[in-house]
């Protein structure tokens, strides 16, 4: 008798992928706590993280959103100035120190810098650059508004009995003279890139690591209940800064993320992992969930990945539907994303 | 004159108010076409007249109109669309948003009403006269208090008139102010008190909405309004 002839059929390769269409891979994750249709779930992260909201309304579920769209405002204008994307207005987190960041200013740990960016006339929030598309009509206008997503990010902390962050990238850029981070490159969206003061940074492992114990920290400090299910973006960089082939920068910002991830849910009792990350890049889908590009995921992959999240939840915890039955929006497309990394891809042209 | 109105339940005020106030407007005559809830989506143009897609709403519409059961825009002067804009809650606010957000509700809120659907569908058949009004305010619930907004009622009615129904040539009707308490958006709550259903069954009088009734406004709210609206129609 050895530890092998135990391990069940999941844990074998070709009982588990093998011998098995792709679509049936199932048991793909142990899930440590039930979402229930009562569950809060506030939600943040890179562009994929957004699939996972949407999901969770799809079904019935609660999705935390303190920060209220307006009485009457379309959904299409809801997604155009970032209302129900994530729990609050912030835009994309990509980084953990950039959740790190948010919490810190969100729960009075440090104060949110002065910086704001002008554009003809109008004003941009270089920590929320595409939330206002149009930028905002003054200083006081942007800095209400900031404060509303800032108090409604905290109350999303507060309030949530899960809390889903999805990592989508290691390279952040910083001022060095602030020392803070900003979400997208200065110069990209908006601002201006002065290489006197923006700094390109690669997190290691280490790095995230720290960040994301820290933010767990915050969190749990503020409300320690919360439970946190971690996922890393199956979507490739749209751009590299660090001077490596974009495919090699993407394989390295990943597997730091997904190790990092692996190891706090490994090691923590409230930290979990859903491996969306795997359902979309594993060799054994064979890319198969990839828009043609090879790097948005696709309807059907989002959906197979939201499927797969609720049925192992119901597999572990039993019956576990909300209200609704979709997997995902049934209006949802990959293009309704709100993706700021994206506009980084101008900048290649036709190159 | 005659006019003809197309709406939602709350036609019921302005049926009621109709009735009691018709003798003083003798050179008019109102007609209703509505339907409540959500049902007024199975009301569209065909062959050039206004019409219940489903049977449910074709009978609703014989019942409210006096036995009509399509609205054809040759019998009328002028055509009031009521109530097709939905108005938001009591304790609802502007405040919190920025401009471009604001404006991109309120555009919504127009463009994408069943007024403006029926009233472009109206548009393709005929020039004659129309005013559009959004539903009522409600009134607060309970003991909630209504909320501030940015700007008062009428200059949001001025913005509704510019970004929707400058295009459709509809003119863009505003709540009576005496109705409206000061800068909010909501009704004073002695006009929802006794607020009746809209008659839907000829046999049956429209029953009285339970206590606590805040989107449905009265007889008496039903009455201003119309004093407030004929005028503009005889200008």
């Amino acid at each position: 008798m050895n530890p092998y002839e135990t391990v069940p059929p999941s844990g074998f390769w070709r009982t588990a992928v093998a011998d098995k269409n792709f679509l049936d891979i199932s048991e793909l994750w142990v899930p440590k706590f039930r979402v229930t249709p009562k569950s809060m779930v506030s939600t943040y992260g890179s562009c994929f993280a957004q699939h996972i909201g949407n999901a969770l309304a799809a079904r019935g579920f609660r999705w935390c959103r303190p920060e209220k769209r307006p009485f009457g405002l379309s959904d299409e204008n809801a997604k155009k100035f970032n209302y129900d994307v994530f729990s609050s207005r912030t835009g994309n987190i990509y980084t953990a120190t950039l959740l790190l960041q948010w919490l810190r200013w969100a729960f009075g740990e440090a104060k949110v810098p002065e910086e704001l960016w002008e554009k003809d006339g109008r004003w941009i929030d270089p920590f929320r650059p595409n939330v206002e598309p149009g930028g905002f009509a003054s200083k006081e206008e942007l800095l209400e508004s900031r404060a509303v997503t800032l108090a409604a990010f905290r109350r999303s902390v507060e309030m949530a009995d899960i809390f889903v962050f999805t990592l989508g990238l290691t390279e952040q850029w910083l001022n060095a003279d602030g020392g803070y981070e900003y979400p997208m490159c200065p110069g990209t969206i908006a601002g201006t890139f002065d290489p006197k003061v923006h700094q390109f940074h690669n997190l290691n492992y280490v790095e995230v690591q720290g960040a994301l114990n820290s933010a767990i920290k915050i969190m749990h400090r503020a409300n320690p209940r919360v439970k946190i299910i971690l996922t890393v973006s199956p979507v490739p960089l749209t751009a590299t800064n660090s001077g490596k082939h974009v495919l090699v920068a993407t394989m390295q910002s990943k597997s730091i993320l997904r190790a990092v991830a692996g190891h706090l849910a490994d090691r923590r009792g409230r930290v979990d992992y859903f491996p969306s990350y795997e359902i979309i890049n594993s060799p054994a889908f064979k890319g198969a969930f990839f828009e043609p590009n090879q790097r948005n995921v696709a309807m059907p992959g989002v959906r197979f990945v939201m499927d797969t999240f609720f049925r192992c939840q119901a597999e572990t915890f039993g019956i576990n539907e909300g209200s609704g039955g979709a997997s995902v929006s049934p209006n949802e497309k990959q293009n309704d994303l709100v993706c700021e990394e994206e506009i980084l891809s101008k900048f290649g042209g036709q190159k | 004159m005659k006019v003809c109105v197309v709406g939602n339940s709350h036609c019921g005020a302005l049926i009621e108010a109709w009735r009691q106030i018709c003798g003083s407007w003798a050179d008019l005559s109102l007609t209703f076409f509505a339907t409540p809830g959500t049902k007024i989506r199975n009301v569209a143009l065909r062959d050039g007249k206004l019409v219940g897609l489903t049977d449910d709403v074709r009978e609703i519409l014989k019942v409210t109109s006096g036995g009509l059961q399509e609205c054809d825009p040759e019998q009328y002067d002028s055509f009031l669309f009521y109530g097709l804009i939905k108005s938001p809650k009591a304790e609802h606010t502007d405040v919190k948003y920025s401009a471009a957000v604001r404006e991109a509700a309120l555009t919504d809120r127009c463009v994408e009403s069943n007024a403006a659907r029926l009233i472009g569908q109206l548009r393709t058949v005929t020039d004659k006269p129309v005013s559009v009004a959004a539903a009522p305010f409600r009134v607060p619930a309970g003991t909630d208090t209504a909320s501030a907004w940015t700007c008062s009622h009428e200059e949001e009615t001025a913005f509704f008139q510019r970004v929707a129904f400058d295009k459709l040539s509809a003119s863009v009707i505003a709540q009576p102010k005496e109705t409206v308490i000061g800068q909010t958006r909501a009704t004073f709550a002695e006009f929802s008190t006794g607020s009746k259903r809209l008659q839907v069954e000829t046999e049956r009088a429209p029953k009285a909405h339970p206590s606590g009734e805040v989107s449905h406004m009265n007889c008496r709210y039903g009455e201003i309004w119309l004093e407030h609206y004929l005028p503009t129609i005889r200008k």
